[in-house]
């Protein structure tokens, strides 16, 4: 494989006295679509700001095709981001709402492109406008006269516009309808196909990252727990979280239909330090779980996992 | 913007206000042309005459046999410049300062929020007359006065606004796009601060044009021979109870401007926080 | 055996000063047996919230409910406050998407539990503050006595919507209507909660309406299922019969988008193509015909009618004039 793009290393993110993010290392390649999978409180949303320096890091590197984001002076970074664009959540939070579709989508060009014509701009605004289905005399109106989808798909265009190499979303489709879901995540994967585009996919949401990722990572309270491929991932993971993530779906058409598989409550929001971050919840939990952070390790090439028993613990097999 | 207008139309009370303060403005501007009279011109044969319309004064004269409907409608373009000119230098320097503080925060925003505090902290009525005292009694000096006041807890309004617009999610998109901080305080948080500052701004009029009132009623306002509608209820107030309508005429006529003020301003929040939604 | 509650012909209008009446709900009618559970699905502007809201009394913003609700045999829609509030809150509850705006912010949450038993059922708060914590406990939540002190803002999503359970269930009511109760929920915590939920129908004979966008959080608790889709309901059937084979179109649509975790990898992810109406568009034949595969002229311009297809399985009901043939929907 070509030399990854984005190589993140030690990331670590604080809030106080809180540590939201512990260590977090991974790369994403050229082409590349890398899912990040976790649920509130584990960090994901948070390592999405600290790669873009929108929040401040504690410690570690995100370097960018050989350069540290996070060492860099303002100026060179505001230039970077032409290349790392970001798709947020809330499709109509993340739009000026005075501002109309059409001047938002204007003005990564004005920033990265500002020789170009006020023609050449309201061309190359229409032509991305129609590439996100969505049709160019949309340009004249504002935010709130769409739907969610539809606000999202120019939340894409924006990000776009630039030509990025590196799309991150997070979570682009959670606050969608399961049934206009698949429209956005099949335009992400087709503009990822035309423009070889990498993608950072974070969501909480299984079968989408299934969809979409070559890789998953699997990250719960500010710990990367399990990296595997895609199909590994979904057919042998090997970290007692991801199995009970696996297992919560619900699915009317087989026997077992949303299983909970962990035992006590979701994280508070005590911070706690010792130990595998899982221990609280985990069914296989052992006395060395509660003293010692389990590192990552591989189980096979390319699997890693964080956990002190895997070796022991047999899990049934996928139907 | 376009729904707000709307939504404003379809109040009767603000709509009956905007009505009243136009036709004040109007009045006031050309109100003139119409009177034979002017401000100063002294009618010793109709010396505090009633107002009745079929004589030459509809309003009736003061104490010097001067005009009184020449003269209200001269009060009111005083105190409606003044509200204006006021009202236009606060937001200006208000919403600059209140704006970058608001975004920069830090220590930046700490220390200029410090320096606003010391100047509220300042009795405004003996900061304008040493302000008067050294630069002399002109009118002008009198709007850039009040405006410098009147800067402050706009200031403050606008660097409360701009602290949650810069949580939204927008802001955000706009500094991952690469935008410098200027760019965005332009063209992302100042027009999505206007909708409370405009409401803010309207109630504000009122008080400035009260307050010119009262400095003029103290005689540090505007001088002879122009008139403000304070300056007017000053002499009124001396005449009350031989001549009421020396009083009563610019009295209503400034309560009048100010409830209409007052409505507009309810009417135009009621009209934008609903889109706010 | 009177049903808990009968919806008869409720429809659900508001004006929205410029523009023609908007409709929310059309013409819908449901009954709710005792202890069934029934579940709604439909996509946001289904109008399967505004419908409940009106059950409940709940409209807002110059909506307004026409038709008949009866509850246990008494009239609820638009009766006077006072007649409504003996059974709302006790016998007939209501749990929302988001609990952090259903409890109040400033009172802990062991009084807001009692306030509920103290008022309806006429409790001492002593033996209202015991109910409630038998009660938490009931609904899993652990530490419970130590909760009963806390403010919801110290509480997570899942342990909030708990205690919303809780608060629900304290005057045993005959029907609990659950309103997308995990939707901001993470998976794992939506698990958790059906399974309350599951354990708290066991143990009762409560009856209960699940409401979601998602298939297959409804799939998991509910006896019969009715779709809705732009303030109508489209099909109604078993659960069981409907997930076997869906005979409305839009129905096979939704089931093909339920997230398959185990089936092959489509190369396409499943939606529909799209948007449902808004309560503005005047209705012209069938809802759904814009969106529909299988629409032809006839379902342009003449609105289906929900009936029972050619080879009925008992109770199915769709509104379609090309219903899909039964096949069996693949694993």
């Amino acid at each position: 494989m070509s030399d990854p793009l984005l190589v993140v290393r030690n990331l670590r993110v604080e809030f106080g006295a809180f540590t939201a993010l512990h260590d977090i290392s991974f790369d994403v390649g050229p082409g590349e679509t890398v899912g990040l999978v976790g649920e509130s409180g584990s960090g994901k949303s948070t390592l999405a700001r600290a790669l873009l320096r929108l929040l401040p890091a504690a410690g570690g590197q995100v370097v960018w095709r050989g350069e540290n984001l996070l060492a860099m002076g303002a100026a060179d970074l505001r230039r970077r981001r032409r290349d790392l664009q970001i798709v947020f959540q809330d499709p109509m939070a993340s739009l000026n709402p005075r501002l109309r579709v059409g001047d938002t989508l204007a003005e990564p060009l004005k920033m990265f492109e500002p020789a170009l014509s006020g023609e050449a701009r309201a061309t190359r605004i229409s032509a991305m406008l129609e590439r996100v289905g969505l049709s160019a005399d949309m340009a004249r109106r504002f935010p709130h006269e769409f739907s969610g989808g539809q606000c999202q798909r120019i939340g894409i265009a924006r990000a776009m516009m630039p030509q990025p190499k590196l799309l991150i979303c997070d979570e682009p489709v959670s606050s969608l309808d399961v049934s206009i879901q698949g429209q956005i995540v099949n335009l992400l994967a087709d503009l990822q196909r035309d423009l070889g585009t990498s993608m950072l996919f974070i969501s909480h949401n299984l079968a989408v990252v299934r969809h979409l990722s070559h890789r998953v990572l699997v990250i719960y309270r500010g710990r990367l727990v399990e990296v595997a491929d895609r199909a590994a991932l979904f057919a042998q993971s090997a970290h007692p979280y991801t199995r009970a993530l696996l297992a919560a779906v619900p699915d009317p058409t087989h026997a077992f239909a949303g299983r909970a598989l962990t035992t006590g409550d979701e994280p508070s929001s005590s911070p706690r330090s010792t130990g595998c971050s899982f221990h609280d919840r985990c069914p296989h939990v052992q006395p060395v779980c509660v003293g010692v952070v389990p590192p990552l390790e591989a189980v096979a090439p390319r699997h890693l996992v964080a956990c002190h028993r895997w070796r022991e613990v047999v899990y049934p097999k996928a139907p | 913007m376009m729904s707000a207008a709307s939504r404003l139309r379809a109040n009767p009370a603000a709509v009956a206000a905007l009505a009243i303060i136009a036709a004040l403005i109007a009045l006031a501007l050309i109100g003139p042309w119409f009177n034979p009279n002017n401000i100063e011109s002294l009618d010793w044969a109709n010396v505090a005459v009633p107002p009745g319309l079929s004589g030459a004064h509809w309003f009736g004269t003061d104490r010097l046999g001067r005009d009184l409907f020449a003269r209200t409608l001269e009060g009111t373009r005083m105190s409606l410049m003044v509200g204006l000119v006021a009202s236009i230098i606060s937001l200006t320097v208000g919403i600059g300062y209140g704006a970058v503080a608001g975004y920069v925060g830090g220590r930046t925003d700490h220390l200029m929020m410090r320096f606003i505090e010391v100047l509220s902290g300042l009795p405004l009525i003996f900061f304008v007359i040493f302000l008067t005292v050294i630069f002399g009694r002109s009118q002008y000096f009198l709007f850039l006065a009040i405006g410098a006041v009147g800067w402050l807890t706009m200031a403050r309004i606008v660097r409360g606004q701009t602290l949650s617009i810069r949580r939204r999610e927008f802001i955000e998109a706009a500094v991952a796009s690469g935008a410098s901080s200027a760019r965005i305080i332009l063209r992302h948080v100042v027009p999505n601060l206007l909708g409370p500052v405009i409401v803010y701004a309207t109630l504000t009029v009122p008080q400035i044009m009260l307050f010119e009132s009262f400095l003029s009623f103290l005689g540090l306002g505007v001088q002879e021979p122009h008139a403000s509608l304070g300056t007017l209820i000053a002499e009124g107030a001396g005449e009350m109870e031989a001549a009421p309508w020396i009083l009563l005429v610019p009295g209503i006529a400034l309560a009048l401007l100010l409830l209409s003020l007052n409505i507009l301003g309810d009417g135009l929040r009621d009209a934008f926080d609903v889109q706010e939604r | 055996m009177t049903a808990t509650l009968a919806i008869e012909n409720v429809s659900v209008h508001f004006d929205a000063g410029d523009g023609p009446r908007r409709a929310a709900v059309r013409e819908v009618s449901l009954a709710v047996a005792p202890a069934e559970c029934v579940g709604i699905v439909g996509e946001s502007g289904s109008g399967k919230t505004q419908l409940f809201m009106a059950v409940m009394g709940l409209l807002r913003g110059g909506a307004r409910g026409s038709g008949a609700v009866r509850f246990e045999g008494r009239d609820i829609l638009g009766v006077p406050r006072r007649d409504l509030n003996r059974v709302r809150g006790s016998k007939l509850t209501m749990i929302f998407q988001d609990p952090m705006t259903s409890l109040t912010p400033h009172l802990k949450i062991g009084v807001q539990l009692a306030e509920t038993l103290v008022s309806h059922a006429g409790l001492s708060w002593q033996e209202a503050e015991r109910a409630a914590l038998q009660m938490l406990e009931r609904v899993r939540v652990p530490e419970a006595q130590r909760r009963l002190r806390q403010y919801p803002h110290e509480l997570s999503g899942g342990m909030r919507q708990r205690v919303m359970i809780a608060m629900s269930l304290l005057c045993e009511p005959s029907l609990l209507i659950a309103d997308e109760p995990t939707t901001a929920l993470d998976v794992t915590v939506q698990a958790q909660i059906m399974d309350v939920l599951r354990a708290v129908r066991a143990a009762s004979r409560m009856a209960m309406v699940l409401i979601s966008h998602d298939l297959g959080v409804v799939a998991g608790l509910a006896d019969r299922i009715l779709v809705m889709y732009a303030g109508r309901v489209v099909e109604s059937a078993a659960a069981g019969d409907l997930l076997a084979g869906a005979a409305h179109p839009y129905t096979a649509e939704l089931l093909k988008c339920v997230p398959n975790l185990w089936g092959p990898r489509l190369a396409r992810m499943p939606s529909l193509a799209g948007s449902p109406p808004d309560a503005k568009t005047a209705e012209r034949g069938c809802a759904f015909a814009p969106r529909c595969p299988r629409a032809a002229e006839r379902c342009r311009v003449e609105r289906p009618l929900l009936r029972a297809p050619e080879a009925p399985t008992r109770g199915h009901e769709v509104a379609c004039h090309y219903p899909v043939a039964a096949t069996a929907v693949t694993a």
